[in-house]
């Protein structure tokens, strides 16, 4: 359990760092060893060892859990010397969107999977709780899947104290701004931030739920996900950082799922409707500051949220997950 | 969409000295992405070898050098 546990706090790591960097460049530009940076990429050299340590001599992953996590790290080298040219050929950009950025998120995506995969393997009859590693690395999944998501939250916060001018931003950073509403957005539109953030979740809790048969993992890793974004934002407000929005309605998604779990259809619709509405509301109603959202919005995401589990239970349908064979026990 | 793109970029694109070093630095990318493909491929498969690894290793190498020079130290921390 302790080689997990070691991974966990690998992806810990990462998560407080790509965290940390994306509130960072809300303030500052560029420093030369920028200290996010470190502490990301010490949560890359943790999770490194540990992977050629398993490479030297297998004895906690499993073989093909192992490969998923070398393809993760794989696809997460590509991404450096990728950006960088990517910044030489169309100029630096300051957004969690970027192409090239993907890149990254897919490939740790990848690191978490495999690790969560052996996890299962190795615990699969002994161990499907919420109370377990199993929570975390649902935590460090959700992170990583709406890390993009950052840029709109952090930039409903710096936009609205740019337009009300009590920004905290550098100079340098202000120097530099000329579109604000393009530029603290990331430049992509406002609808994509809700969409994607419903797809996502949605299809998060329903391979979830349908792997581990446990709607209360979903819950947790989202509860968690959001406790880590309270205290980061409280730890943000103390040291006078660019701080966000904290996304408090994707947590209807796993709770909804969890109710109506005989009718993944009517989950998805109540999720999507609780989740938009409720934001809509809280924007409304001025009670957070929250991402520009408009009611139209909510037509695709009502649409997507009967579409996505059709498409999922027909790809899933009569495939019943067999419970994973225990390649042995962990001491 | 694209237009929209760009507007998040804060810098203008980076004019790298000569014409040749932009070609080096692009193939040399093209290169890694396609040693990573066969790579990742071969990996899913299970069926990485030795001299493969040490060939997607040679080139990764070779485009982080090419980071070094051209952008320094802090830019391979990504």
């Amino acid at each position: 359990m302790k080689y997990y546990r070691l991974w966990a706090m690998a992806f810990l790591l990462k998560f407080a760092g790509s965290s940390w960097d994306a509130s960072y460049h809300f303030k500052y530009l560029f420093e030369e060893y920028s200290i996010p940076h470190l502490v990301n990429f010490a949560g890359f050299l943790l999770g490194a060892v540990l992977l050629i340590k398993e490479w030297r001599k297998s004895k906690h992953l499993e073989r093909l859990s192992r490969n998923i996590i070398s393809v993760g790290y794989v696809l997460f080298l590509i991404g450096i010397p990728l950006d960088f040219s990517y910044h030489i050929a169309f100029g630096i950009d300051l957004t969690t969107w970027s192409p090239t950025h993907f890149i990254y998120y897919i490939g740790t995506g990848m690191m978490i999977m495999g690790v969560w995969r052996s996890y299962t393997l190795c615990t699969n009859q002994t161990n499907l709780s919420w109370r377990s590693l199993h929570t975390w690395f649902g935590m460090f999944m959700i992170e990583c899947l709406i890390f993009p998501c950052m840029q709109q939250e952090n930039g409903a916060i710096s936009y609205w104290q740019y337009i009300h001018r009590q920004s905290i931003a550098s100079k340098e950073i202000l120097d530099l701004i000329s579109e604000p509403s393009s530029q603290i957005f990331g430049g992509v539109p406002s609808y994509v931030y809700p969409i994607y953030t419903f797809i996502v979740l949605t299809l998060f809790t329903m391979i979830t739920n349908k792997i581990l048969r446990n709607g209360k993992i979903a819950i947790a890793a989202t509860a968690f996900y959001l406790v880590c974004r309270i205290l980061a934002k409280g730890i943000y407000e103390l040291v006078n950082y660019p701080t966000s929005y904290i996304p408090l309605t994707i947590l209807i998604i796993p709770i909804v799922f969890f109710i109506l779990r005989k009718s993944s259809v009517s989950a998805s619709v109540t999720g999507a409707m609780g989740y938009y509405f409720i934001l809509y509301l809280f924007q409304k109603m001025n009670i957070f500051i929250t991402p520009p959202l408009h009611i139209l919005e909510s037509i695709p995401i009502i649409i997507l949220s009967v579409i996505t589990p059709m498409i999922f239970n027909f790809f899933m349908f009569g495939k019943e997950v067999k419970p994973l064979k225990n390649i042995k026990k962990l001491s | 969409m694209l237009n929209n793109l760009v507007l998040s970029h804060i810098g203008e694109p980076e004019e790298i000295m000569h014409h040749g070093e932009s070609v080096l630095l692009y193939g040399s990318n093209l290169l890694l992405i396609i040693m990573g493909i066969v790579f990742i491929n071969k990996l899913m498969k299970q069926k990485a070898t030795k001299k493969l690894t040490m060939w997607f290793g040679l080139i990764l190498i070779l485009n982080y050098v090419l980071v070094f020079i051209f952008g320094g130290i802090e830019e391979i921390l990504g």
